[in-house]
C-alpha cells in the first residue's frame, strides 16, 4: 500500500474498532466505580471515639475506647488529663489547670456527640459517632 | 497513536466529570459538623446539610461576634457604658440587634407577668451571680470572700425597675430607632440591663436564619447549649429522614445537683423533636455555689460536731435572680437569714419554634412556683417540662410522646407515680 492508500484507508475507515468500544466501555466504568466510592456511596458510620480539640484545631485522631478489659487511658493534654474507658470518657479530676475546674464537674460522657468543654483552655471532647440523640441541659 | 490519545482523553474527561459531580454533592449528603468555643466563654456548634455549608459557619461566627460586641459586660460595650456610665435620658447608640433584644425582652416581660426581666442586673451583682463571677461555681464559698446582700439593700435595688412595672418601659429603658440608628435611653440612672437570658436565643435564630437564607436543608445550631433544629435528621447511613431525638438531662441527676466531687449526667427524658424547633433547658444546677451559714442551736450558739467543729448549712445561690423578690430562685428571707425551699423549681425544658420563646418561658417558669409554672405554659400553650426535687410536670408533652425505649432515657420515672404529671393543653 502506497503511502497516500493508507492514508486514504484511515480516512475512509471507522475511527474505533469493536475492541476499542469494548476496551472504553470498561474503562468508563472503571472510573465510574471510582467516582461513586468516592462521592456518590453512603458513608459508612464513622468509628466512635474520642475527639479532641484545642483552640479549634484537631489535638489527634479520635482516640478508640479500649476494650472493658483493657486499662483506661490516661492522656494528657495541655491543660488537663483526659481519661478514656471502655464506653466513655472524663476529665481526671484535679488535673486541669484553671481555676474553676468546671470540665472535671461535667463528668463523664458516654453518647455520641456529648461533649466537655475547658473554656480557658480552648479545649473541646467530643464523642465521636452517627446519630440523632442530642443531650441538652 | 489516535487510538490511545483519544482513550486517555477519554479517560480524563469522565474523571473530571465524576470530581465535579462529587464536588456538587459535598455536605449535601453528610453534614457539615464544626465547633468551637467563641467569644472567648461559649461553646458554639453547627450541624449543617446544603452547599457552602463552610461558609455558613464562617458567616454565623461573624455574626456572633456583632451581636457579642454591643451586650458584653465583662469588656467595654454600649451595653456596659449604659449601664455603669450613662445618666437618664442620655442616648446610648446600639446596634440593632439590641434594638431588637430589647423588644423581645418587653414582649416575653408581658407574655410571662413580669417573671421574665433583663433589669436585674443589679441584683445579679449584688448576689454575686453575674457574668463575671463564674469562677467559684459549685463550691462552698468562703463567708469572709462572698457576703450575701442583706434584704434592705436587695429591697432597694428591686426597687428601681419595679417602678416601671406593667409600663411600656417595664425595665425602665427606652429603646428608639431614628432611620438606621437605633437607641436606648435609661429612665432612671440606676437601672442595669443584661441580657443574658434572652441573647442565646435570639443569637440561634439570627444564626438560623442564616442557614435558611443560604439554602441549608437541615440544620442543628448549638449556642452554649440553647439548640435549634431545623428540617429533619439526615441519616447519611441508610439516606433517610427522620426526627431529631432531644434527650434532656436531669437536674438532679444520681439525686444531685452538678457538684465538684463527680457528676455523671443522666438522661431525664427524651423526646422526637421535628424540624423545626428549639430546645431549651434553664436551671439551677450549674452556675451556682454554696454559701455556707454557721448551724445554730436554739440559744443560737453554733453546733459543733463530734471533733468540735462548727456545723454548717449551705444555702444554694444560683444565677436565675426572681424579679419578684430580687433573691436567687428558691431562696427567701425568714426573718433572721436566707432560707432555701427544697419545693422550688430546679429546672424547666421548654420546645417551641422560636428560641427566644423557649429561653423567655424557660426563665420565667424557674421563677414562678411548680403550680404557675405549669399554669402559665399551659395557658400560653408552650410544651415543655417543669422540675423540682420532688416532682415533674409534662406540659404539652404525652406519655407516649417520651421515648423510653432505653431505660436510661427515663428517669424521670423515678419520681413514681404520683410526682409525674401529664397536663394537657
Amino acid at each position: 500500500m502506497t503511502k497516500s492508500e493508507k492514508i486514504e484507508s484511515i480516512k475512509k475507515g471507522k475511527p474505533f474498532r469493536l475492541t476499542d468500544i469494548f476496551f472504553l466501555a470498561g474503562l468508563a466504568a472503571a472510573v465510574l466505580a471510582l467516582c461513586w466510592w468516592v462521592y456518590w456511596s453512603p458513608p459508612a458510620y464513622p468509628v466512635q471515639g474520642v475527639e479532641v480539640r484545642q483552640n479549634g484545631k484537631l489535638v489527634e485522631r479520635p482516640y478508640a475506647f479500649p476494650k472493658p478489659d483493657e486499662e483506661p487511658l490516661e492522656i494528657p493534654l495541655q491543660g488537663l488529663t483526659l481519661v478514656i474507658e471502655s464506653g466513655a470518657c472524663y476529665v481526671k479530676k484535679g488535673s486541669s489547670t484553671c481555676p474553676d475546674h468546671a470540665c472535671e464537674r461535667m463528668g463523664k460522657i458516654t453518647r455520641p456527640n456529648q461533649k466537655i468543654v475547658c473554656i480557658p483552655n480552648g479545649i473541646v471532647i467530643r464523642l465521636v459517632g452517627e446519630s440523632n440523640f442530642i443531650s441538652i441541659g | 497513536m489516535k487510538r490511545l490519545l483519544a482513550v486517555i482523553i477519554s479517560c480524563v474527561l469522565l474523571f473530571f466529570a465524576g470530581s465535579f459531580a462529587g464536588c456538587g454533592s459535598a455536605y449535601e449528603r453528610e453534614y457539615y459538623k464544626d465547633g468551637d468555643i467563641v467569644l472567648g466563654l461559649f461553646y458554639f456548634e453547627v450541624w449543617l446539610l446544603g452547599k457552602n455549608s463552610p461558609a455558613v459557619y464562617k458567616q454565623m461566627c461573624a455574626e456572633l461576634e456583632v451581636i457579642n460586641a454591643d451586650i458584653i459586660l465583662t469588656a467595654p460595650s454600649p451595653l456596659k457604658y449604659l449601664n455603669d456610665e450613662a445618666g437618664a435620658g442620655e442616648p446610648v447608640e446600639v446596634s440593632r440587634h439590641t434594638y431588637e433584644l430589647v423588644k423581645l425582652s418587653e414582649a416575653y416581660y408581658h407574655k410571662t407577668g413580669g417573671a421574665f426581666n433583663i433589669a436585674v442586673q443589679k441584683l445579679s451583682e449584688l448576689w454575686n451571680v453575674d457574668a463575671t463571677r463564674a469562677g467559684y461555681f459549685m463550691f462552698p464559698v468562703a463567708p469572709d470572700v462572698i457576703k450575701l446582700p442583706d434584704v434592705e439593700t436587695v429591697n432597694a435595688a428591686k426597687s428601681i425597675y419595679e417602678k416601671f412595672a406593667d409600663t411600656s418601659t417595664p425595665f425602665g429603658v427606652e429603646a428608639s430607632q431614628e432611620g438606621a440608628k437605633y437607641y436606648l435611653k435609661k429612665l432612671d440612672k440606676d437601672i442595669k440591663l443584661d441580657f443574658g437570658a434572652v441573647a442565646k436565643g435570639y443569637a440561634v435564630e439570627v444564626c438560623m436564619d442564616i442557614a435558611k437564607k443560604s439554602g441549608i436543608r437541615s440544620a442543628l445550631v448549638s449556642f452554649a447549649g440553647h439548640n435549634k433544629f431545623y428540617g429533619r435528621y439526615y441519616d447519611a447511613a441508610t439516606q433517610s429522614e427522620e426526627d431529631w431525638t432531644v434527650g434532656v438531662n436531669h437536674s438532679r441527676s444520681h439525686g444531685e445537683r452538678a457538684n465538684p466531687f463527680f457528676w455523671e449526667p443522666e438522661t431525664l427524658f427524651a423526646t422526637s423533636v421535628p424540624g423545626e424547633m428549639s430546645a431549651i433547658v434553664s436551671g439551677d444546677y450549674q452556675r451556682y455555689y454554696l454559701y455556707p451559714y454557721v448551724r445554730q442551736g436554739e440559744a443560737g450558739e453554733p453546733v459543733l460536731d463530734e471533733n468540735g467543729k462548727k456545723e454548717y448549712d449551705f444555702l444554694p445561690v444560683c444565677h436565675i435572680i426572681n424579679p419578684f423578690t430580687g433573691m436567687p430562685v428558691g431562696v427567701s428571707f425568714d426573718g433572721k437569714r436566707y432560707v432555701y425551699d427544697d419545693a422550688a423549681v430546679v429546672s424547666a425544658a421548654i420546645f417551641d419554634s422560636s428560641a427566644v420563646a423557649a429561653e423567655g418561658y424557660a426563665t420565667a417558669a424557674c421563677v414562678k412556683s411548680f403550680e404557675e409554672a405549669k399554669t402559665l405554659l399551659a395557658d400560653k400553650g408552650i410544651k415543655g417540662a417543669v422540675v423540682t426535687a420532688q416532682k415533674i410536670a409534662f406540659i404539652g408533652i404525652a406519655e407516649s410522646d417520651l421515648l423510653t425505649e432505653y431505660p436510661e432515657n427515663a428517669t424521670y420515672k423515678r419520681y413514681g407515680e404520683p410526682n409525674i404529671e401529664f397536663v394537657a393543653f
